[in-house]
């Protein structure tokens, strides 16, 4: 076998016991691997009715055929899990080292069960697999006990997956880290774990990848590289990270000022990749196999944080505790603010999200200091963020409120529709940074149906909005008109949406980093597919790859669906179908723009071949994707779906 | 060679997505079948024109144009 190990570890933390399967060939080529293997598992061994917290709920890591091997960027995993924040499916992704790391010891994927009676962390060196006592590790930060780890090991070159002490405090956005910083920041998928009393993963692996035609994958990846030293966008981010991208958010208004009241400020520079590379930036980190590197490294070298290190930030993880809660003036406190959400294990975005949503709510006079055990929610306050991120990861007073996220917060606080109006989510979670009003109206169609809720930007975006214009005829080349790559228009934007999913999917699934491809587009379909084969020996076509993609995606939508979620919880945020744009800056290109949802939700549907009035994917769809048992799951669903006392409930998260 | 009236080009041209739409009244007037409608939707628009001048419904010429031009040249030659 090629490619894959061909195997995938479970563990069962309330036994101890630890069993290696074996993926068959007929598995292996329906899901391919990474987010495929694991949307499966969770479709198929967690029932809707079943809490993420419960200790039979699964929390899956997998890595793809080509992770590991010298294809660009391969280092990738996906933990996938029924999300605690969400109540539907949930997954990150991370980049770094560990993905790669967990093929060479031998393994595709490991299924966490169970619930150990004491905190334990999982050594995993080859075959030999330990669960290893963790009571000394718990409560410390991600850095702190990778390093212990290391230490305890004798081993510095093992890689670990990791979470803070928001995920041993079951926060519902805790986050797992590899590496120390690299984060699979959404979806709560360290809380999970956490409930699993599980600190750790560490892994190291003395094996290789078995590649079918090294010559062949040699010459693909030789010519990938050339194509990246010329690419626009590479250089971009290797300059600036994903920081460079503020700039162009305040030029084109989509930049989070204050809950996204706003979408400019004449002061966005101050936190720029390019103000951030000449002031703290200490050195970039690059991903297993990357030829991007846009990873930072962050040293603050004065004022009240002075001497702060941390890895990132990146663009996402910057603007929910800096602009989005009103903090701009000083650079160094939204560096800060980030270095605390990573050393406490927290997604930024929903930590943010959730502090700017009740910000607003204390704005609107919908909550007082008596709710907020005397804390003045005012915007900009740095000493409020600065207090309420440890809070919120120890679940101490209002913190505790605001760890389930901003949609049960609101409930918590019996805020009622006004008070969701302000959560700024989609399904449950909070948007990322990226206002559809500015970004574009494909970012935000792929909000409204993302399989995840309102996810970001490594995962189903449609990046020929963002991207696509550096890139001339490449939108006349996928979707026939070169207009699409405009942010504020509905051209060709349903099936921008419905192509970027069924690709970022499939990339998910080979575990291969969405910035270099279809972000930069130096790599393009035809090469993923071409180095999967040279590395696997098979013989998948396009249409095969991308079909498999489109199942994927179909699948976690049916899991939505089995929890009775589907057309009318494909909504944004009314904000952004209400109140048009008001101007920042004067060169703001989208003033007055509000987000067409409806006009482009239809036509979306129609390329998904999903029920208009249900949002289910229809009978024939899931047949025709070898999805016959999905089709019998929801098939009892669809009338309860349109039942008067379904449509009463309003479903902010499942 | 031309598969549409004058008048089904300038519903097309007014659309603003159109992908579907096209494919759909291909596969309806048997241009293509459903497994080639599949295979195009998921793989992009060159491939629809390169299925187009495979089946000699567009030239090497009028292709280039189409692959360049994007839908609004590609309605066009298949309207004329």
């Amino acid at each position: 076998m090629y490619g894959w190990a061909g195997k995938r570890l479970r563990v069962n933390l309330t036994t101890g016991e630890i069993t290696s399967e074996p993926l068959s060939y007929e598995y292996r080529r329906k899901w391919i691997g990474g987010r495929g293997f694991n949307s499966e598992v969770i479709y198929r061994e967690v029932p809707p009715g079943l809490d993420p917290y419960d200790p039979e709920a699964r929390v899956c890591f997998g890595v793809g055929p080509v992770s590991g091997s010298a294809a660009p960027s391969t280092g990738r995993v996906t933990v996938t899990c029924k999300s605690p924040l969400t109540g539907g499916h949930g997954d990150g992704n991370m980049g770094g080292h560990w993905g790669a790391e967990l093929k060479y010891a031998g393994w595709d994927q490991i299924i966490l069960q169970g619930r150990s009676p004491k905190p334990v962390y999982l050594w995993i060196d080859d075959d030999q697999v330990e669960i290893r006592d963790a009571g000394h590790l718990w409560g410390k930060f991600p850095r702190e006990a990778d390093q212990m780890i290391k230490e305890e090991l004798g081993d510095e070159d093992i890689h670990t997956v990791l979470i803070g002490p928001a995920g041993e405090n079951m926060v519902r956005f805790a986050c797992t880290f590899n590496d120390v910083w690299r984060a699979a920041g959404r979806t709560g998928t360290g809380g999970v774990i956490g409930s699993k009393n599980l600190k750790a993963i560490a892994v190291r692996g003395s094996g290789t990848v078995k590649v079918a035609d090294p010559k062949k994958l040699m010459d693909v990846c030789d010519r990938l590289r050339q194509a990246f030293k010329t690419d626009v966008m590479k250089q971009g981010l290797f300059d600036f990270g994903s920081l460079c991208l503020i700039n162009v958010a305040n030029r084109d208004g989509w930049f989070p000022w204050k809950n996204f009241q706003e979408g400019a400020h004449p002061k966005a520079d101050n936190m720029s990749g390019e103000t951030h590379s000449k002031t703290v930036l200490k050195h970039r980190e690059g991903c297993y196999a990357c030829p991007v590197c846009c990873g930072r490294f962050t040293q603050i070298k004065d004022g009240k944080w002075a001497g702060e290190e941390f890895g990132g930030p990146e663009y996402e993880h910057a603007v929910p505790t800096g602009p989005r809660v009103g903090i701009l003036e000083d650079a160094n406190d939204i560096w800060h603010n980030a270095r605390l959400t990573n050393d406490y294990g927290m997604d930024g975005i929903e930590c943010g999200g959730t502090i700017a949503a009740a910000m607003e709510w204390y704005e609107k006079g919908l909550i007082t200091t008596k709710e907020t055990g005397g804390i003045e929610l005012e915007w900009g306050n740095e000493e409020v963020v600065d207090k309420l991120i440890p809070m919120i990861a120890r679940r101490e007073g209002f913190g505790d409120i605001l760890a389930d996220g901003a949609d049960r917060a609101a409930d918590k606080l019996g805020l009622g529709d006004k008070g969701h109006y302000y959560s700024i989510t989609t399904r449950g979670m909070t948007l990322p940074g990226d206002d559809p009003r500015g970004l574009g109206f494909g970012y935000g169609l792929s909000f409204a149906v993302g399989t995840r809720g309102g996810c970001d930007h490594l995962r189903s975006l449609c990046c020929l909005e963002l991207s696509g214009a550096l890139y001339p005829g490449l939108n006349t080349k996928l979707l026939g008109d070169e207009r699409a790559n405009r942010p504020v228009t509905k051209v060709g934007k349903p099936y921008m949406v419905y192509y970027e999913e069924n690709q970022k999917t499939t990339t998910d699934c080979l575990n291969v980093c969405c910035f270099t491809t279809h972000w930069c587009y130096a790599v393009l379909t035809p090469d993923q597919v071409e180095y999967l084969n040279a590395v696997t020996g098979l013989d998948f076509s396009e249409e095969e790859y991308q079909e498999i993609g489109e199942r994927i995606y179909n699948l976690e939508r049916a899991y939505w669906n089995l929890h009775l979620s589907g057309a009318r919880e494909d909504v944004v945020p009314e904000r952004f179908l209400k109140e048009p744009m008001p101007q920042g800056v004067e060169y703001q290109t989208n003033v007055g723009a509000v987000f067409p949802l409806t006009d482009l939700l239809q036509k979306y549907y129609e390329y998904r071949d999903w029920d208009p009035k249900t949002g289910f994917p229809s009978e024939q769809k899931l047949k025709d994707l070898g999805l016959d048992y999905v089709a019998r799951d929801l098939a009892p669903l669809r009338a309860k779906y349109l039942s008067d006392a379904e449509k009463k409930k309003k479903k902010y998260y499942v | 060679m031309a598969v549409m009236t004058q008048t089904q080009a300038k519903r097309f041209l007014e659309m603003e997505d159109r992908m579907i739409d096209i494919l759909n009244f291909l596969r309806d007037k048997g241009i293509m079948d459903a497994q080639t409608h599949r295979k195009i939707l998921l793989g992009g628009y060159f491939r629809l024109v390169e299925y187009l001048q495979g089946k000699k419904i567009l030239t090497g010429k009028q292709a280039d144009e189409s692959l360049t031009g994007g839908f609004d040249v590609l309605i066009k030659h298949l309207a004329a």
